[in-house]
């Protein structure tokens, strides 16, 4: 009898080169080593945008999507997404945008999201730019969350919206009220589900693993990023297997098929 | 330089629970693959007390939202915004006073009478409205066909809502096939490329968070 469940061994596998592949890289950049990711035009744009709301006196809106738990498969995506939003936010509290930072309807992230914005105003020499009355709670279902949070963009004006994270199709909702006010809007989700109404809302869309990357880049941070280039090394060689199980499984063996030796 | 005091403050708030956590997540990592009957009554007692703390979680977000708005009542403020954060804390108060004035609690008649119609017809209400809207606008904006990606989105969309509509395939059965490719064969590549990568992605965030790499956390008290 095998020390391993059954039919987790290739999981295993994964995991153990994941960690390695990633701890690699991250002890690298802790010995100095300079990591680089490619430039993303939808972090440029978040700059972009803080300036223009400078500009026409327009706030600027941040959330890490609405469906948002510090805990269970979406703890990173939310953390993630706090990455942004802290970006965002020290980019407006440093240029003197005012900056609107809507809660989730699960309101265990809202004591993060009020300490991030009181953080980034002190760490900029401007704590009076911390207002915690913009930082807004809609109740605690995503309809009052979408509803409330596209009121509030639409009766400010807003020049900017920034929602990368745990979105949902609220953030649609959101994003059609922004356009519609003229509104920069910067969309990021993990999932495939709103991929397609995303392309079409925003005028920035992040997928899957642009939102991991944005939040890297937004860190300005080298071992942040080192691990990100770790992951791509993980996802690289998920790729190859991909190839070499599809061919070997077109040759006849037993790869994909039930009990076949990815399964094991 | 940090101080002696940020440094007590580190141990505690950053590398006492880092040290924690790593342990509990390799317990849980080791029974997810290792068959040993012993780990799995372990993690299942440890699931509970994550539940607990995750309620725990949620109760502190709880009053850390009544806090802010009561605190806001004391600063500078526009008569609007009063009237939400009056209409909020009201509406706490009635609950909370409801909910403790019978031993059924929130089960109680009384509770349920008020709680469920109100919430689910505003609830509902508000959210075939901002679905309405979410389709509307979302396919205002599909139609103007801006670039290459965005005509093969437009043309998928079109193929996809004929292959859910039963008129269109009765009347064009080769929808039919065209929609079963279209969601067995792209879309299930599409989401398994989408979860390989948050799979990685969540393996990313996690090794930064014991390492104490993860910016997404705050940090201020411990400067």
């Amino acid at each position: 009898m095998s020390i391993i469940e059954a039919g987790r061994v290739t999981d295993l596998l994964f995991c153990i080169v994941s960690f390695a592949a990633i701890s690699w890289y991250l002890w690298q950049s802790m010995q100095g080593k300079e990591m680089k990711l490619r430039r993303m035009e939808q972090v440029d744009a978040i700059e972009d945008g803080v300036d223009r709301a400078v500009e026409e006196n327009r706030p600027v809106y941040v959330e890490p999507g609405c469906l948002v738990f510090l805990s269970g498969t979406r703890a990173p995506i939310c953390i993630n997404g706090m990455n942004v939003l802290r970006y965002t936010a020290r980019l407006c509290v440093r240029k003197g945008a005012r900056v609107i930072l809507p809660v989730p309807f699960n309101p265990e992230c809202y004591p993060l999201i009020d300490g991030i914005f009181r953080e980034v105003a002190v760490a900029e020499g401007k704590p009076e730019a911390y207002r915690p009355e913009d930082v807004r709670y809609y109740g605690n279902t995503e309809s009052s969350f979408s509803v409330g949070a596209s009121t509030d963009i639409a009766r400010t004006s807003a020049s900017l919206v920034v929602m990368v994270g745990s979105t949902t199709s609220s953030e649609i909702y959101m994003s059609g009220i922004a356009l519609s006010e003229g509104a920069t809007v910067i969309y990021g989700n993990t999932l495939y589900a709103l991929m397609g109404a995303a392309a079409c809302m925003a005028h920035y869309s992040m997928f899957s693993d642009d939102v991991f990357g944005a939040g890297a880049i937004c860190s300005g941070d080298n071992e942040v990023r080192s691990t990100m280039v770790g992951g791509d090394l993980a996802k690289l060689i998920i790729l190859a297997l991909v190839v070499i199980s599809a061919v070997l499984a077109a040759a006849g063996l037993p790869i994909v098929s039930e009990g076949g030796w990815l399964f094991q | 330089m940090m101080t002696e005091q940020a440094i007590s403050r580190r141990m505690y708030q950053r590398t006492v629970p880092i040290f924690l956590v790593s342990i509990l997540a390799g317990i849980f990592l080791v029974e997810y693959f290792i068959a040993y009957e012993p780990l799995t009554g372990l993690t299942g007692e440890l699931s509970v007390w994550g539940s607990i703390i995750t309620a725990g979680t949620v109760l502190f977000g709880n009053v850390a939202v009544i806090l802010i708005k009561g605190r806001q009542l004391s600063g500078e403020r526009t008569s609007k915004e009063t009237f939400d954060i009056v209409v909020f804390l009201g509406a706490v108060a009635l609950f909370v006073i409801l909910g403790l004035s019978n031993p059924d609690t929130i089960s109680s008649e009384t509770f349920l009478l008020l709680y469920t119609p109100t919430m689910s017809m505003m609830s509902t209400t508000l959210w075939t409205n901002a679905h309405l809207y979410y389709v509307w606008a979302t396919i205002q904006r599909l139609v103007r066909v801006r670039s290459l990606e965005l005509f093969v989105l437009a043309l998928a969309t079109v193929l996809l809502i004929f292959y859910n509509t039963p008129v269109t395939v009765t009347v064009v059965p080769q929808f039919n096939p065209i929609g079963e490719w279209i969601v067995t064969v792209l879309n299930k590549a599409v989401q398994r490329a989408t979860a390989a990568c948050l799979a990685v992605g969540g393996i990313v965030i996690m090794v930064r968070a014991l390492a104490g790499k993860e910016p997404g956390l705050i940090e201020m008290e411990m400067a």
